[in-house]
């Protein structure tokens, strides 16, 4: 008798409730867990690294195809870094952070490989800055110039802000 | 009787109140399961949206083929450059020519220049896991022995990219300049001769040239000769400086001083591209070579039947 009055009048509503909240608890926790599975992809980061390499070929692209590169270190100017880095900057979003390393590989007469000088480094940062970005893009490319020689570019871009 | 019929009825009706009894539980019994279904559905969407969700995350963390590689802007750089190592070395390859150097030095200097370039893109490219396939091979040809003489080279290559798993990158790339050179007037009155020539160039084949239109003016005598000839081996140069006209598709007009007797005289052309600095020489006699063969016949000049043999077409593979 006692039984059968559980599931009569008032503590039958309790039941259904009590019932209730358990499936709603049940669908919120999982869905918490669900977004926070999304969310660690970290998507933002990788659609800007995306953007970053990108941007980093078109630029080096750009260089190459303009003839940057004769037009200002083989000119060997006093003002020829100070004409690449206005070309980089010019190419990217002011915002943003930029380094280029630029080796030149050179051979003596008989085609032997010597041991190439110091890269020239343009940037319009301090190499630091770099490392308080979540996200950096590194291009690679090879540029042979009209004058024969051989340059190995690598362009490095990162977000301004200091965040991913 | 009336005692047995009293027990009796008192069993039927606790037997009935019995059964009652148990179809009211079996009725709050269902009516509490229906509770529980709301559980259970909540259970199989949490099972649906905590699978899918697992899912994403594998796909997205673990499965490398949907993460950007940027095949397509390392394959167009690297072809790219590759066509002007390629330039660069038939610069190379035509200079020697034009500076009287053998066909075979002229070669080895081009080789070895695209050998160069070979070794910097696998150092360069090292980390990229390039595999060869087939060793680079180069190519340089010319022909200038004709009113259309050419300079070409020819780069092939067949090698794997291991990073972005990209396999069987093989193709070829060219570089092509020709120069035609297409009628010849002299004007005794104004004492200057004229002489039309067409230059075209091209990074795909010989069919698909494009044409030079950038010469200047006042040609650098440096990047463009005129020589008058009598006999194959003995050019003279034109030391007036000429004057160019562009009349489109390649079509220049250069106008130089003095008008030549060109039953007597051959003209000869060299020039080298301005973007490019390729050479390329080109000889022209009025109507054919018969004229002039009237005047210096192979049997009196034993060379000159021979002209287009003396000028080999070269070609070599990358040591």
């Amino acid at each position: 008798m006692t039984d059968r009055k559980i599931w009569q009048g008032k503590d039958k509503g309790q039941a259904r409730i009590l019932e209730a909240v358990v499936a709603a608890s049940l669908i919120f926790i999982v869905f918490t867990g669900s977004s926070f599975l999304v969310n660690r992809l970290d998507t933002t980061s990788t659609q800007e690294r995306t953007d970053l390499d990108r941007l980093g070929y078109n630029v080096l692209s750009k260089l190459a195809e303009s003839g940057t590169i004769e037009a200002t270190i083989e000119k060997n100017s006093p003002n020829s870094r100070i004409d690449l880095k206005n070309f980089v900057r010019s190419a990217i979003p002011s915002s943003m952070l930029f380094c280029l390393n630029v080796t030149k590989y050179e051979y003596d007469q008989n085609s032997n490989w010597v041991l190439p000088q110091s890269p020239i480094m343009i940037s319009n940062t301090e190499p630091a800055s770099f490392t308080s970005s979540l996200t950096i893009s590194s291009t690679p490319a090879m540029y042979t110039s009209r004058n024969g020689n051989i340059y190995y570019l690598v362009l490095m871009l990162a977000n301004g802000k200091g965040g991913g | 009787m009336r005692s047995f019929d009293d027990s009796d009825s008192h069993r039927a009706r606790h037997a009935l109140r019995s059964r009652h009894c148990k179809v009211r539980t079996e009725v709050a019994i269902f009516r509490h399961n229906k509770g529980q279904f709301v559980i259970i559905i909540a259970l199989l969407i949490a099972m649906l949206t905590l699978a899918t969700a697992f899912s994403i995350n594998e796909i997205n963390v673990h499965r490398q083929c949907i993460t950007y590689r940027p095949v397509d802007e390392f394959l167009l750089g690297t072809t790219s450059d590759m066509n002007r190592a390629l330039t660069f070395g038939l610069k190379t390859f035509t200079t020697d020519l034009e500076n009287n150097k053998t066909d075979q030095v002229a070669m080895q200097d081009g080789l070895n220049f695209m050998g160069q370039w070979n070794k910097s893109m696998l150092t360069a490219y090292s980390s990229y896991g390039l595999r060869i396939n087939a060793p680079f091979n180069a190519y340089f040809e010319y022909d200038w022995s004709a009113d259309t003489a050419y300079s070409s080279a020819l780069l092939t290559y067949d090698f794997d990219v291991d990073s972005y798993g990209f396999i069987g990158w093989a193709g070829m790339t060219h570089k092509y300049v020709q120069l035609q050179l297409a009628e010849a007037a002299p004007n005794f009155s104004l004492n200057q001769t004229s002489l039309q020539f067409q230059i075209l160039e091209s990074i795909i084949g010989q069919t698909n040239s494009m044409p030079v239109s950038s010469l200047p003016y006042t040609p650098d005598p440096a990047n463009f000769k005129l020589f008058k000839f009598t006999s194959p081996n003995t050019f003279i140069p034109i030391t007036s400086q000429p004057s160019l006209t562009y009349n489109g598709s390649g079509n220049y007009q250069a106008t130089f001083k003095p008008a030549l007797n060109l039953t007597l005289y051959g003209l000869r052309l060299d020039l080298s591209t301005p973007q490019d600095g390729i050479w390329v020489s080109a000889r022209w006699s009025p109507g054919s070579f018969g004229r002039i063969i009237y005047l210096f016949s192979p049997a009196n000049n034993p060379t000159y039947g021979n002209l287009t043999q003396t000028l080999p077409k070269c070609q070599a593979a990358l040591s």
